[in-house]
């Protein structure tokens, strides 16, 4: 079946155009994942009005290629300037810069682009593996337990925003209520439409999301005279070799931190709504506790470097499980993917994989494709890099701006979408000026549509309440999003207060009453059991070693990042 | 399969002018345009765009002028493209693909025409539906179906998408046999519905050729009929509802209209080129692997055929007091 499946989606797609686009799609990546004001999701919606007129299969490898290539590509700019390219790879400037001014910047470069290789293709192998099995489990979610997945995600989104909770609530809400302007689902009547003709279908989401994306960055690109004629850097890093074998064997020699770092990136990925930004800080915070020598972090050592580069690669293994067995976006990329494979009329849902093996088999096989490409490609964009970063930014702005303009036009021809561009874009930028998170707005608005999808049809089935709580995967996810919004208070108050000590064994034992009402025999009698008893033992370990706070357990994240900067 | 409209619209045009100077079909009426705009009210990449997508492609190759230019329009339930291309100038520059939708937002108050707004070109293809259900349900037939819904009226959950012609089939079927269900909204269409029914949330639904004959098989879904004349060579253990006892039919029927006025000449000419389109045996095999057959009717046939069908979506409207029934 598998081999069935591999060889009928290879035949699809290694033809020549196919693979030339994917290797342009991954120069792209590369490209713009290094330009620090540029992110790899700009770059990913740039390149997806090209992929209108290609086959489904050529135009979701290209956009593979562009996602591999620029979760990448920010360690360019990250290890030879210290100005991470993309907010997923801040962390790698902590080791990569020093490492880079110590003299080794070749040898950074190539722990970069080999960290980025081995956590891309493990994570590879673990979507290939994973997400049918995901999707099977999917099958299992009726509109209640997809209702509160959705809840869930908003709580993380919430939460994300750690210290600016109300504000990264507030874009959330917005969001909301953005994705409720236009028809209503059930009855298919006009609301929030203040009489004009042109929003009783509502806002289209592409053009939403690349104004308040792409648009709302470039205007803050050029927000001033002096920012418009600047140019990103002038570094000459022409004469740099990148050290492949070395870097290769290091980065094999400290294979712990590589698995470690990519299975936290795949969970991320995993977890609807948060994604790479997130998961490269996370792995370098692990990487560092758990380091013989910690004290060496932040100097140029090697596992700093490793740590963050394979995570933000391996996040795409894991977002892409959770849109594809879902439909549930995991990141800003998976929902740019999520529009691109709907206009393609293919939609993603817990059948996707079955139905559509050709087109899943494709996306599975060309994250492989390019991750490879990624590496052989990495040298040339270097100089591409280099060149790029001389144009001023005015320019480079204009010339992304035309065409997300008609990449945005030519989706519907409808005129009223290059205003909604517009308008989006002017909004998505006095948010961020005011210092509202701009990802939890994007996530309303894709989350709020499928709530209230499948909200109506709970409710069309019964307005009864109770299989929020009876059904057992709903009662799961809501019992994550209660912890999920108990979170930042854990997080912040961890090792300075008593009670964070119950928080986790509190935790895993929470979940068990809903693995208690799965189907199946495992799920019941085994991993149900064993949550109670893991939670347990945590409890009296910690209760036996006389409830007191452990001293190297403390302080947050390393210099978790400002929220508005979260946006991949 | 043709998504980008503006960008492949430059190479539409020029392609157009160098065929027109190669190639002189017949003697055409005149047209004040060098390629005609067929609007499809649906987005790109749904079944509508997909097959009037490969018209496009097999109508253009024989070089006919005007070249034919699909534009999809979507929005608002199909309606939005509809009300473009009612106020399209009426001069065989404009077409419109239409299915049933177009009676279904006429009961819905939804638009303020009706079929009759236009001026019918030719009908070209036809997908009958298939009465379907989940595979955990407890009967097996149309008549433990029917038996069921009459025992619990208005409780089996039953997937459309609420006003579309997928609710249509189900209001249709009750009117026709005493039946009432539960309707719960599945608008993304028949993927989503067929999802709803793998997962048992929803009992009942209309489902496509192609998850009947795969998903069929390993129990997942049942089959009870097929809403045609004849039964499918797909699918032939699948009876009609005609043989059940049931008089209907029920097919996603598509076709071309024009706007109201545009010459007779010019109408004959479109019908002409798009009958030609449906004789292709590739393509026909092509769409029957896909449960859609190519059905010609010319323009006076395909007038007929409306004024029937409107007449059944009037009488099933009136039954549930739907829109402008009230």
């Amino acid at each position: 079946m598998i081999i069935e499946n591999i060889i009928n989606a290879s035949v699809e797609l290694f033809t020549i155009s196919t693979v030339i686009l994917m290797a342009v799609g991954v120069v792209a990546g590369l490209i713009a994942g290094a330009i620090p004001g540029f992110t790899f999701a700009m770059a990913v919606v740039l390149v997806l009005p090209f992929t209108f007129s290609m086959t489904p299969v050529a135009g979701l490898a290209t956009m593979m290629g562009v996602y591999v290539g620029g979760l990448s590509g920010g360690l360019m700019s990250g290890i030879l300037t210290g100005i991470p390219g993309t907010p997923s790879s801040v962390a790698t400037t902590f080791d990569g810069f020093p490492m880079a001014r110590n003299g080794q910047p070749g040898l950074a470069l190539g722990l970069g682009v080999w960290s980025s290789f081995f956590g891309g293709i493990l994570s590879a192998i673990v979507l290939v593996l994973v997400a049918p099995q995901i999707a099977l489990i999917g099958l299992e979610f009726q509109p209640w337990d997809f209702f509160s997945l959705v809840i869930f995600a908003l709580t993380v989104t919430a939460s994300l925003a750690a210290d600016n909770l109300l504000k990264g609530l507030i874009s959330g809400l917005l969001g909301l209520l953005v994705a409720t302007i236009g028809t209503d689902v059930i009855f298919g009547l006009p609301r929030l439409n203040f009489g004009s003709e042109a929003l009783v279908q509502g806002f289209q989401f592409l053009p939403v999301l690349i104004g308040l994306f792409a648009f709302s960055q470039l205007l803050n690109d050029v927000r001033d005279p002096e920012m418009a004629r600047s140019k990103i850097s002038d570094g000459d890093a022409q004469s740099i070799k990148i050290e492949h074998r070395k870097a290769a064997i290091a980065v094999l020699k400290s294979w712990v931190n590589l698995l470690r770092s990519t299975i936290i990136g795949i969970f991320v990925g995993i977890l609807p709504a948060a994604g790479s930004s997130i998961s490269n800080i996370l792995a370098y915070d692990q990487a560092k506790k758990s380091s013989k020598t910690p004290e060496k972090f932040g100097t140029g050592f090697s596992d700093g470097i490793i740590a963050p580069e394979s995570a933000n690669n391996a996040t795409a293994g894991g977002t892409l499980i959770t849109m594809m067995a879902l439909g549930i976006p995991g990141d800003i990329v998976t929902a740019i993917m999520l529009g691109a494979l709907l206009i393609h009329d293919v939609v993603p849902s817990p059948s996707f994989i079955a139905d559509q093996p050709v087109i899943a088999y494709s996306i599975f096989i060309s994250f492989f494709v390019a991750t490879f490409m990624m590496l052989g490609l990495q040298s040339i964009t270097l100089k591409g890099f280099v060149r790029i970063t001389r144009l001023k930014m005015y320019i480079l702005a204009s010339i992304i701006l035309f065409y997300t303009a008609v990449g945005v036009f030519a989706l519907n021809n409808i005129e009223f979408d290059m205003w909604t561009l517009f308008l989006f874009g002017v909004f998505g930028f006095v948010l961020k000026a005011l210092g509202f998170p701009i990802v939890p707005v994007i996530l309303g608005v894709v989350l709020g549509s499928i709530a209230e999808k499948n909200l109506s049809q709970a409710f069309a089935i019964t307005t009864d309440l109770a299989p929020f709580i009876t059904r057992p995967w709903s009662l799961f996810f809501l019992t994550l999003g209660a912890v999920s919004i108990f979170f930042p208070a854990y997080q912040k108050s961890r090792g300075k207060e008593k009670w964070t000590l119950a928080f986790i064994p509190v935790f895993v034992m929470a979940l068990s009453p809903s693995v208690f009402m799965m189907d199946g025999v495992i799920r019941p009698y085994v991993v149900a059991p064993f949550l109670l008893v893991l939670g347990g033992f945590m409890l009296w370990r910690r209760i036996s070693g006389g409830w007191v706070l452990d001293q190297d357990d403390t302080g947050a994240l390393v210099d978790a990042p400002d929220p508005s900067q979260l946006d991949e | 399969m043709k998504k980008a409209i503006v960008l492949s619209l430059v190479g539409g045009v020029a392609l157009a002018g160098a065929m027109a100077a190669t190639t002189d079909a017949h003697a055409a009426p005149s047209f004040a345009c060098s390629t005609a705009k067929l609007i499809v009210p649906w987005g790109p990449g749904g079944g509508t765009a997909v097959i009037f997508g490969v018209f496009e492609k097999s109508i253009n190759a024989t070089g006919v002028k005007p070249a034919l230019k699909v534009v999809t329009m979507p929005g608002a339930g199909g309606t939005k493209g509809a009300k473009a291309a009612f106020k399209a100038k009426a001069d065989g520059c404009t077409l419109f693909a239409v299915h049933q939708s177009i009676l279904v937002s006429y009961i819905n108050e939804v638009t303020s025409f009706n079929w009759d707004g236009f001026d019918t070109v030719a009908m070209v293809t036809d997908t009958p539906e298939i009465i379907g259900a989940g595979g955990h349900v407890k009967y097996n037939d149309l008549k433990g179906m029917l038996a069921a819904a009459k025992a619990a009226p208005g409780k089996i959950p039953t997937g459309v998408s609420m006003g579309a012609t997928s609710h249509f089939l189900w209001i249709l079927l009750g009117a026709k046999t005493g039946t009432t269900f539960k309707y719960v909204p599945f608008q993304g269409g028949t993927a989503g519905r067929i999802t709803g029914l793998l997962n048992k949330s929803i009992d009942l639904g209309g489902i496509n050729m192609a998850a009947a004959r795969t998903q069929r098989k390993d129990g997942k879904l049942k089959a009870f009929a097929i809403a045609a004349d004849k039964r499918s060579n797909l699918l032939p253990d699948l009876p009609t509802l005609k043989e059940l006892g049931v008089n209907m039919n029920f097919s996603l029927t598509r076709g071309v209209v024009a706007p109201k006025g545009t010459p007779m000449d010019k109408i004959n000419h479109w019908a002409g080129v798009f009958k030609k389109a449906t004789e292709n045996e590739k393509f026909k095999k092509s769409m029957a692997a896909k449960g859609t057959s190519l059905v010609y009717k010319g323009p006076a046939d395909y007038a007929t055929w409306f004024k029937a069908t409107n007449a059944d979506f009037e009488v099933a409207g009136k039954a549930v007091k739907m829109g402008r029934y009230k």
